[in-house]
């Protein structure tokens, strides 16, 4: 009998309590600021470093928030480290991302532990017993500590994605499980949930059950084991809108889900220190994460740059790295310059669709009314710009002109014409 | 009702008619009324990483993300056709250059389903967002091509093979226009065009 999980969405306090997670996203910093300062000696070892504070990933290598750099212990390691975990009894285990398949590397107080994967891994995490477990495509991978071995779940939802692993004891993990589009396969995600799995009986189970389609989305990111067991972040939103997504903070209780509070801005969380929750948020220049540290009062006390469970953007995803001279890749063409350049092309913002002639002679009018008579304007149909419209429908269109910048031509048009916001669109008719 | 044409400019009109057809009869490879724009505001500087793309492009999920969009054929199903959005900034490069070249050379049907422009979504198991989210990326015969399959599948939605003559316009020729081909992640994803590298 399938077990269905209570979702519980408990809005705690409102407001109140959404802005009690620190306000604002922190003000951008300085890449100074994210980096030791010049002449910092490294860090001997993972171990070593973890005296000395929070580890992250930061400019493609293992590091202290806030602190110095981390010496790599084998020179030539390859590849920008990711999704970083620590368990003081056995050591910090870390993914080396490659191109293709990645390197999860363990530091242990006995040595380096190296596992090549031959696919993409994730999230590498200890289990109580010391065994590692990770994210694989669409299962779980366990590594004994005792034999030595690789073994592989079961697939919970076929075609699916499993990540963020986290111990529950030493037989039962959580895991997030994402589903596979429900189209053409994609990079995109739409639906995931928290699954989990018990390597006894090799029996998956889901505890959240949420909803989603393919438009409007909900995701799952860091679950992560707190003081007052699991919490995670659930992502809402509407692939088609021009709306930032909704974050919300929500733990599980049991097998019921509650959702603690709405999240001010997006944040990941980053693992709990002494009790006190860890936060990723992005920085935007230069693009990096800020980690956090949340106060009793309710406000983030910043640690430093880096990423802990979420994925790096100061440094490139090497499957995405461009690679120049493979097949299909083309070359840096040199752009002539401006003065040996043809005249671009015109392109037009557009108000549509309309059922008839009628409906877009009226905005005609209404654009040449705000944009005065030297304005060019033109009502059109399918048959005249069958690349702007969609079968028997209308539209008026205002040209932008040659060197007329898109961009900030249909921002000009929306704060002139707020009424027709919703509909209008840049075009080549 | 007669149609009416508000033309506001008369002698800048007459103009661009005679550019048009001059350049036309000038440059090479052109279809009938259609001519590869290689000006710097159709083929624009293409980002490079991340905090490029943010600058490039402004915010992801942004109102400005999906301000631009053409009709294609096959968008989202065979033979249904549809509007597929993207950024104002690539809007002459998608527009004009790309799905102008496709319908000038009466290739409509190499499109085939389903076409896909801007979303804002999350890359499945992570917290990177999806170029699709800037406007920056299309997807384009993406039942023929998902991903993972590690190579093209140039049939349209009539059945025929045309080889690789959709990439090849993405691509462009030299000077080309530019956008990025999916096939050559890690992770293939032939579908996918974007107009950022490095991300």
């Amino acid at each position: 009998m399938g077990i269905r999980s209570i979702i519980a969405a408990v809005l705690a306090a409102g407001t109140a309590a959404a802005a009690s997670v620190g306000g604002a996203t922190p003000a951008p910093v300085s890449r100074a600021a994210c980096a030791p300062a010049a002449g910092t000696p490294e860090i001997a070892g993972a171990l070593s470093a973890l005296q000395q504070g929070v580890l992250v990933a930061r400019d493609g290598r293992l590091a202290v928030a806030g602190g110095p750099d981390v010496a790599a212990p084998i020179a030539g390691d390859q590849g920008p480290v990711r999704h970083v975990a620590v368990d003081p009894r056995f050591g910090v285990v870390y993914v080396r991302d490659l191109a293709g398949g990645d390197d999860i590397i363990a530091d242990t107080p006995t040595g380096q532990i190296r596992l090549h994967r031959r696919s993409e891994v994730s999230h590498p995490a200890w289990m109580p017993d010391g065994d590692l477990v990770w994210g694989q495509g669409g299962t779980l991978r366990f590594w004994s500590r005792d034999t030595q071995q690789v073994t592989a779940s079961s697939r919970p939802v076929p075609g699916g994605t499993v990540f963020s692993p986290v111990a529950l004891n030493t037989h039962a993990v959580l895991a997030a499980v994402a589903e596979p589009p429900a189209g053409s396969p994609t990079e995109d995600e739409y639906l995931s949930d928290l699954w989990r799995y018990d390597r006894r009986g090799g029996e998956w189970r889901p505890m959240t059950r949420f909803h989603a389609t393919q438009d409007r989305w909900s995701i799952i990111r860091t679950p992560e084991m707190g003081p007052n067991g699991i919490e995670f972040i659930r992502v809402r939103g509407t692939a088609s809108a021009t709306k930032e997504p909704t974050f919300e903070r929500w733990s599980l209780r049991g097998r019921v889900a509650v959702r603690e509070e709405v999240l001010p801005s997006e944040r990941y969380l980053a693992g709990f220190e002494n009790g006190a929750r860890l936060w990723n948020l992005p920085v935007a220049e230069p693009s990096t994460w800020m980690l956090a540290r949340e106060t009793a009062g309710g406000g983030l006390h910043e640690l430093g740059c880096g990423a802990v469970a979420v994925d790096p953007v100061d440094v490139t995803d090497p499957d995405h790295a461009r690679r120049p001279g493979q097949a299909g890749t083309e070359p840096d063409y040199p752009v002539p310059p401006p003065n040996q350049q043809p005249p671009a092309h015109e392109v037009a913002v557009i108000v549509g669709d309309y059922s008839g002639e009628s409906g877009a002679s009226n905005a005609a009018q209404a654009i040449l009314h705000e944009y005065g008579q030297g304005a060019q304007v033109k009502v059109v149909d399918s048959d005249s710009s069958p690349l702007a419209l969609k079968p028997g429908s209308w539209g008026a269109i205002m040209w932008i002109g040659a060197d007329g910048d898109p961009v900030n031509a249909i921002q000009h048009f929306w704060n002139k014409l707020p009424q027709f916001a919703d509909r209008s669109w840049v075009v080549a008719p | 009702m007669d149609r009416r044409y508000r033309w506001r400019s008369r002698g800048a009109t007459a103009g661009l008619v005679v550019w048009a057809t001059a350049l036309a009869a000038l440059l090479p490879g052109t279809a009938l009324g259609w001519v590869d724009d290689q000006s710097n505001n159709a083929v624009p500087h293409r980002p490079n990483g991340l905090q490029d793309l943010n600058d490039t492009f402004g915010p992801r999920c942004s109102n400005v993300a999906n301000a631009a969009r053409s009709y294609w054929p096959s968008q989202d199903g065979r033979g249904s056709g549809g509007y597929v959005y993207v950024n104002p900034y690539i809007a002459r490069n998608v527009e004009y250059n790309i799905r102008g070249e496709i319908d000038a050379e009466h290739r409509n049907n190499a499109v085939d389903y389903g076409v896909y422009g801007y979303a804002c979504r999350q890359i499945s198991g992570s917290t990177s967002w999806s170029t699709h989210a800037w406007g920056a990326a299309v997807d384009t015969n993406s039942a023929r091509n998902p991903m993972g399959q590690g190579h093209w599948d140039g049939r349209g939605s009539n059945g025929v093979d045309f080889d690789t003559y959709i990439p090849d316009i993405w691509k462009g020729s030299d000077p080309g226009h530019r956008f990025y081909w999916g096939l050559n992640f890690s992770r293939s994803d032939p579908m996918h065009f974007q107009y950022v590298v490095n991300y």
